[in-house]
């Protein structure tokens, strides 16, 4: 059942598989993650708020998906009940067919800051994976190969000579560097990113989404990163999914405080950004210009309008020779 | 453009010389105030004994720490904690020193320290201590020590243990408190991230946590320390036959002799202030790592 019950083109819905009712019963073993009719209420001091509700999504194995939405939209509560920091009030979450519990390993996260240790160097923190993982004796005996790999990882992300630095002498973006490396060698199933790049400025932040693509593209890791800016939303996914913090629920007329999944933009016509070359195209232009009308306007939703080209250059886009300059040999 | 001020106003900045010059303006007063009352005092009363002369304070300082020998010996408190006992033969000074400091003054710090930590960490990191352990640790912080001395006495006697027993006392509820606060201060994200790197509840304990609230460890003895100076001295006071808080109040008795007990009060307090500048110095050479003010 699709939500553009009027104004749309049946080809305009077309490019929206939008969460319908077919969807609900397919197998939690069909998706790597699989989040399910998911409720999340806090009780604050004015009665009960409900930050998610309806939140209905899959993700499969090997996706970059991006989760954009406005401040405080419920976009890192959701990562809390993926990673399982916290428990949903109703629904469920499945990784693998698993149900989701505590913390462990299957889910990594990259967070805008306080990701790393601070007491440990940049290689240490890169080894904190195998450190914790170990026993002590196995830890003695794999040192060697494992600071070797480490130091391939620093390598890569060329940090090794800052090695020997505590967290607090690296850069923002050293340090997010690291942290993504950390969770490379933890190698968990889906990588989880809050916002990861918020605090950087322009020059670093596109350095590393472009740093981020090439990792993703070499290891063909599961992404869900989580950003309230479209454009990066569009430049590194596959996916864009956009939570609104208001929902409308077009079944009923009613206007419902909330939010819910607002529509799941397949790769295709919106999601144009599959390949790098592709998010060169000036259609990414126009697809950012889309998703701001559906993503933050969601009175919008059924007024989808003419792309309009001449917005292109208040992208920045980044040029082949930019992407290719950084590609390098990833260990897989 | 408007020259500098040198003495007053916000934006003063002295040259290094005329600071050294500011900070010498109080002791050098303090120090000629001194010497002008006590020589006035002294002329009235020839054989006084309450405001001695530097002379005298220092002929009487060097009697004190003058020795001829060590004497040294192991003893164990409670049996498994070894305490060298150092005698400095004829000097009472020294001797006095060694023993407040080294065995009463560490081995309560030591102590004290130890379980502080482990405690306020477990009780921070596991919530079922919360309830057992934290609201009682939290009313025990508030009994004065003082109070509870004639007990330690009774109980223990007047050996070794009731002034190393009264240090820990003093201190190890502060320490407690302060490492389970400084524990839930690191950041949530920080103790996640963990988990999904593997780590087990003793993992993150022990392996995570642990070493990155040591330096708080230190600092929350640093700023104590004035606690464990007083409750060392208090004890000394009450019981004991040697030390340097018995050796203060010995001198009162005897006397009184003003020229003995007023060098000791000045090293006891360049004791303190060399302690709390040490650790400060360990602080900042052991954990680089440290942001200081803003968390990370
Ligand atoms: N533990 C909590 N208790 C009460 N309210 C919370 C809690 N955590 C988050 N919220 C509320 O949930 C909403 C969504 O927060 P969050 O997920 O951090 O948003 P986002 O990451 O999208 O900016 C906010 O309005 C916030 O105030
Ligand atoms: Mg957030």
């Amino acid at each position: 059942m699709s939500i553009f019950h009027n104004g749309g083109s049946a080809e305009e819905a077309q490019h929206f598989d939008m969460v319908t009712k077919k969807d609900m019963v397919l197998n939690p073993k069909d998706h790597l993650l699989h989040i399910e009719n998911v409720r999340k209420v806090y009780a604050g001091r004015d009665g009960a708020k409900t930050v998610l509700d309806n939140v209905d999504l899959r993700v499969s194995a090997g996706e970059f998906v991006a989760l954009v939405g406005p401040s405080g939209c419920g976009k890192s509560t959701l990562l809390r009940l993926i990673l399982g920091s916290e428990r949903p009030t109703s629904g469920a979450l499945y990784l693998d067919g698993e149900p989701i519990g505590f913390p462990d390993p299957t889910r990594g996260i990259v967070y805008q800051k306080y990701g790393l240790f601070p007491n440990r160097t940049a290689l240490e923190n890169v080894l904190m994976p195998h450190k914790l993982k170990l026993s002590f004796s196995e830890w003695q005996k794999r040192k060697k190969e494992l600071i070797g790999q480490a130091e391939h990882y620093l390598e890569i992300a060329q940090l090794i000579e800052h090695k020997d630095k505590y967290p607090k002498e690296l850069s923002g973006g050293q340090q997010q560097r690291t942290a993504v490396m950390q969770q490379l060698i933890n190698d968990p199933k889906v990588l989880l990113m809050d916002e990861p790049f918020g605090a950087l400025d322009p020059g670093s932040r596109e350095r590393m989404q472009v740093f981020l693509l090439n990792i993703w593209e070499k290891t063909g890791k599961t992404i869900f990163f989580v950003t309230h800016d479209l454009e990066e939303a569009v430049f590194l996914a596959t996916r864009v999914v956009v939570l609104s913090q208001y929902y409308t629920d077009d079944r009923t007329d009613l206007k419902v405080r909330g939010s819910c999944i607002k529509c799941d933009i397949k790769t295709g016509t919106v999601g144009q950004a599959q390949s790098t070359k592709s998010k060169l195209d000036p259609k990414f232009t126009a697809t950012i210009e889309h998703l701001r009308d559906v993503g933050f306007k969601p009175d919008h939703l059924h007024h989808v309008r003419e792309f309009d080209l001449t917005h292109a250059d208040s992208f920045h886009t980044v040029t082949p020779e930019e992407v290719n300059g950084l590609a390098c040999d990833f260990p897989k | 453009m408007r020259k500098r001020a040198l003495l007053l106003g916000i934006h003063a900045e002295p040259p290094r010389w005329l600071q050294i010059v500011y900070m010498s303006i109080v002791p050098v007063i303090a120090i000629a105030g001194y010497y002008w009352i006590s020589s006035n005092y002294l002329a009235d009363n020839p054989h006084g004994k309450l405001l001695p002369s530097f002379m005298m304070m220092l002929r009487r300082f060097l009697v004190l720490t003058s020795f001829s020998g060590i004497d040294f010996e192991l003893n164990w408190v409670w049996g498994f904690i070894p305490v060298p006992d150092i005698t400095l033969i004829g000097s009472l000074f020294w001797g006095d020193t060694a023993i407040s400091l080294f065995l009463r003054l560490l081995t309560g710090l030591t102590i004290a320290s130890a379980v502080g930590l482990i405690l306020g960490l477990n009780i921070a990191m596991f919530r079922t201590l919360q309830f057992l352990v934290l609201p009682w640790v939290t009313v025990l912080s508030f009994v004065p020590v003082v109070a509870v001395m004639p007990i330690l006495l009774i109980v223990l006697g007047i050996g070794e243990e009731a002034k190393i027993v009264l240090i820990i006392l003093g201190l190890v509820f502060i320490i407690t408190l302060s490492m389970y606060e400084k524990t839930r201060e690191i950041a949530q994200e920080l103790l996640v991230n963990a988990r999904t790197l593997g780590a087990t509840d003793l993992g993150l304990t022990y392996r995570v946590v642990l070493p990155m609230v040591i330096p708080d460890l230190l600092q929350t003895m640093r700023l104590n320390m004035g606690i464990a100076w007083y409750c060392l001295l208090m004890g000394e006071a009450i019981a004991a036959q040697q030390g340097l808080g018995y050796r203060i109040f010995l001198f009162r008795r005897v006397g009184p002799d003003m020229a003995g007990i007023l060098p000791y009060v000045i090293c006891i307090t360049l004791f303190a202030f060399a302690i709390y500048y040490l650790l400060g110095c360990i602080e900042r050479r052991l954990f680089p790592w440290k942001t200081d003010g803003e968390k990370q």
